[in-house]
């Protein structure tokens, strides 16, 4: 409602300000002495320039009194502290943001370094692992080499009873042999004695 | 086509203009010649949104501080509230006045309590006015101009 209104006193302003302009323009070429009769030449030209007159008032009128601000010192005063808290608060930043480049950086070595002690263990893993691996084949080995040698002393065993059956009948052989000598040593001498008899 | 028509800001484009000025190191003149208003409106406006703004691009938690009016229960978040930087507790009387109460007057002079503003931002700068006449050593720091969304509400203990 007030925009309307505003615009209707400005059309009011700009319309008026063209007829009067027109209205000098005419009588000024006429000497100050208007003839209604009679009608100028350069009536569209007054017309013309005349819509233009109040949009030129008003635009002058913008630019003194955009240019002449009165100088106020406390928009120095806030420009000031404005620009103060400004460079402040940009260093605050620049700082936290120092701040978070170095916790990057001592993150990243961290990772690094984990990074490094787990490969580390990695290699000593697989270094343990190759080692059981060895033990595990030379147990095998010497399981083997075990059960040869049982079987192995299996056959020594065997042997060895069969030496002792072998050992064991020589005996039995020499007795018999003992006794053979003494049965023809008492067969001798039953013999020379029926032959004495 | 002669002149340009005068702008008419909502609070929003307000807090966004100043936002602008706080961030860049853009001057007052410029910034109120691009936007068409003058520098002594612009420069209000800073005074009245810079601390939510400021305190938004800090990431600074809100100060908590107690509404000093009988029913604090359906204040819209854009209303406009004035708070002490500093603890005057020994000139409370100057500003009994003011205030329902004595305990009221007593937590706003701590700066624990703000002030809420039924109006526009030109009737803080008339408070301003009054609480520097009230106590002349009041000077523009201690004295903030804030929005109810730019701090925490408290009740009294």
């Amino acid at each position: 409602m007030k925009g309307l209104l505003i615009k209707i006193i400005h059309f009011f302003s700009w319309a008026s300000l063209m007829v009067t302009f027109v209205f000098v323009c005419a009588w000024v070429e006429y000497d100050f002495n208007l003839n209604p009769s009679t009608k100028s030449d350069n009536l569209g030209f007054y017309w013309i320039t005349g819509a233009f007159v109040y949009p030129l008032i008003r635009f002058i009128w913008q630019l003194i009194t955009t240019k002449k601000a009165p100088y106020e010192p406390e928009i120095d005063t806030l420009s000031l502290q404005k620009e103060s808290s400004r460079l402040e608060r940009e260093k605050k930043i620049e700082k936290e943001n120092q701040l978070k480049e170095q916790q990057l950086l001592l993150y990243k070595q961290q990772y690094h370094d984990v990074n490094l002690a787990f490969q580390n263990s990695e290699v000593s893993k697989k270094l343990l692992l190759s080692k059981l691996e060895n033990i595990n084949k030379k147990i095998q080995l010497t399981e083997e080499n075990i059960i040869e040698l049982s079987s192995q002393l299996k056959s020594i065993g065997n042997r060895h009873s069969l030496l002792n059956d072998i050992i064991g009948g020589s005996g039995k052989l020499s007795g018999y042999k003992r006794k053979m000598t003494k049965l023809q040593k008492s067969s001798q001498e039953i013999s020379c004695l029926l032959v004495k008899d | 086509m002669f002149f340009k028509r005068k702008n008419v800001f909502p609070t929003k484009e307000k807090i966004l203009v100043v936002e602008k000025l706080i961030t860049t190191d853009t001057s007052f003149r410029q910034l109120a010649k691009v936007h068409n208003i003058k520098e002594s409106e612009l420069s209000r406006w800073y005074q009245v949104y810079r601390y939510g703004i400021e305190q938004n691009l800090e990431n600074q938690s809100k100060r908590r501080l107690i509404p000093l009016v009988t029913n604090s229960s359906n204040l819209p978040d854009d209303t406009f509230i004035l708070f002490l930087n500093t603890d005057i507790s020994e000139l409370t009387g100057s500003f009994t006045a003011l205030f329902h109460n004595e305990i009221d007057t007593l937590e706003f002079c701590k700066g624990k309590g703000a002030m809420i503003i039924d109006g526009d931002e030109s009737i803080l700068f008339d408070i301003k006015d009054t609480l520097q006449s009230l106590c002349p050593d009041l000077n523009d720091g201690h004295i903030v101009f804030a929005q109810i969304k730019d701090i925490e509400l408290a009740s009294i203990i």
